[in-house]
């Protein structure tokens, strides 16, 4: 063992600022992520017949549905960084757990999805006539741990992605079957908090979130070493 | 090749006795009989799919290249008798329920095993290292395990929280003898026919990496 | 007397089912010998 190698966090945390610091030195993926989201908002705003539909009960499952391709969006980004000069023999030859590169990419992607959000909640509220308060603390909180999972196997799957020949195609083919759980519990969750139900109705979803994000971080943090060279 | 055409001949005799030998239900009529080869479809997409994950976890703990050979023939047939479930049960849908589709839990998790067992060879097929293509789609597969429970209890809980349409449904009928041995003849058959087609689509695949180029 | 329900026909659907289900494997088969031939050669 390396003397005075980080440990598993500390080396997460690493790996996590490295990704960070390129994201704000250019800032290009996170504007253009941003602009998608904010985008796919108004364009199913266009779509919408609100005598047919409510606002209430139409606006969560815009955010989650966009909110899903605007993150897979980022995630591409995240292992594509490493393609040029092969940048990830760097970070496979540092003295950290493989496991860690894929905690500290996670960390970084969960960060990212989390800007994109702090942005793309209010604008929902505000397109959809939603109270702004109840929204952002209903929206929020689900978002939280819809983000965790979205991340868990975005992450995990843009790594072996970036290594095949159609990575754009394939990232969203591998993820969408894994994003359902978490929309439908997400919509699920986030239009009954906005209709004001009682939580009884609520906790359910969140529990099978909870559950797939545990499950999900578990297994693609063991499953990510097997993605990489020997 | 005996054994395909041992389980070709199985098939046709069960198609047969499906078609000549085996009477026609009241309620249901002819379309009944689309159940005798429905459900042997996606028992063999089952054991195919069972195939594959076994195989993806042997293949991730041993390296041995030959689980990886039978995940990615299982991983193919699966989607062959996957694809028959999903065309032949609407297909007895719409007489029986009066609808084509309905996002029940059953064929929604079935839909789900389409998308992904596609997800899974649309993976092989993009990567050409073949140890690098083992590993992922291993990988894949495994994650997919651990989805199918969850997939189940989400859209389990939408459906019982959510208003569906009503379709009339006949209560699962106790089988009288002759349809029951009619199904399992045809059930027998299929599985044959599915083992058939893996071990074809194995030997395949040896002579594809027997043929390779290094 | 209870009324006896009439069978439906449902045989166009019959036919069609099989129809599809022996297309697809048909089709299987049939791809399976195709590939092994073309590596043959």
């Amino acid at each position: 063992m390396v003397p005075n190698a980080p440990g598993f966090l500390a080396a997460s945390w690493i790996v996590a600022r490295k990704d960070l610091a390129i994201e704000l030195r250019t800032r290009s993926a996170f504007l253009s992520v941003v602009m998608f989201a904010l985008l796919g908002l108004v364009i199913f705003f266009f779509a919408w017949d609100p005598t047919a539909v409510s606002s209430l009960d139409l606006a969560p499952g815009v955010l989650w549905v966009t909110f899903t391709f605007a993150g897979l969006l980022g995630l591409h980004r995240s292992f594509g960084i490493e393609l040029e000069d092969r940048a990830i023999d760097a970070l496979l030859v540092a003295p950290i757990e493989r496991e860690s590169i894929y905690a500290g990419k996670a960390i970084a992607n969960a960060i990212f999805v989390s800007a994109v959000l702090v942005i793309a909640v209010p604008a929902l509220a505000l397109f959809y006539n939603l109270p702004l308060g109840r929204a952002i603390v209903a929206l929020g909180v689900v978002a939280v741990l819809a983000a965790i999972g979205l991340v868990a196997i975005g992450t995990l799957f843009s790594a072996m992605a970036v290594n095949t020949r159609m990575a754009e195609l394939l990232l969203p083919m591998l993820s969408l079957p894994f994003f359902v759980p978490i929309v439908l519990s997400s919509a699920q969750a986030s239009t009954r908090l906005l209709a004001n139900r009682p939580f009884g109705e609520v906790l359910p979803w969140l529990k099978i979130l909870v559950g797939f994000d545990i499950v999900f971080a578990v297994a693609c943090t063991v499953a990510f070493p097997h993605t990489l060279e020997e | 090749m005996k054994l395909l055409a041992v389980a070709i001949a199985a098939v046709l005799a069960a198609i047969v006795r499906i078609m000549f030998f085996t009477p026609i239900e009241l309620l249901q009529g002819a379309a009944q009989k689309i159940y005798y080869i429905h459900v042997p479809a996606i028992l063999s997409a089952y054991l195919a799919l069972g195939i594959v994950a076994l195989m993806s976890i042997v293949y991730l703990w041993l390296h041995d290249e030959r689980a990886d050979r039978l995940a990615e023939s299982a991983g193919e047939v699966a989607l062959l008798f996957t694809t028959v479930t999903l065309s032949t049960g609407p297909i007895w849908a719409k007489p029986i329920w009066g609808t084509w589709w309905t996002w029940d839990a059953r064929l929604t998790l079935t839909l789900f095993l389409w998308f992904v067992t596609a997800a899974y060879l649309v993976l092989r097929g993009a990567i050409d290292d073949p140890i690098m293509r083992g590993r992922y789609s291993a990988v894949l597969a495994v994650l997919a395990v651990l989805l199918i429970p969850f997939i189940h209890l989400s859209v389990y809980l939408f459906r019982t929280l959510h208003p569906m349409p009503i379709v009339l449904k006949p209560d699962r009928p106790s089988l009288p003898v002759e349809m029951l041995t009619t199904f399992l003849l045809s059930l027998g058959a299929f599985l044959v026919f599915c083992v058939a087609l893996i071990r074809a689509r194995y030997r395949l695949a040896l002579l594809r990496d027997a043929t390779a180029v290094p | 007397m209870t009324p006896q329900p009439i069978t439906p026909d449902t045989t166009s659907y019959y036919h069609a089912a099989y129809l599809v289900a022996g297309a697809l494997y048909l089709g299987y088969v049939l791809s399976l010998w195709w590939r092994a031939r073309r590596l043959r050669k």
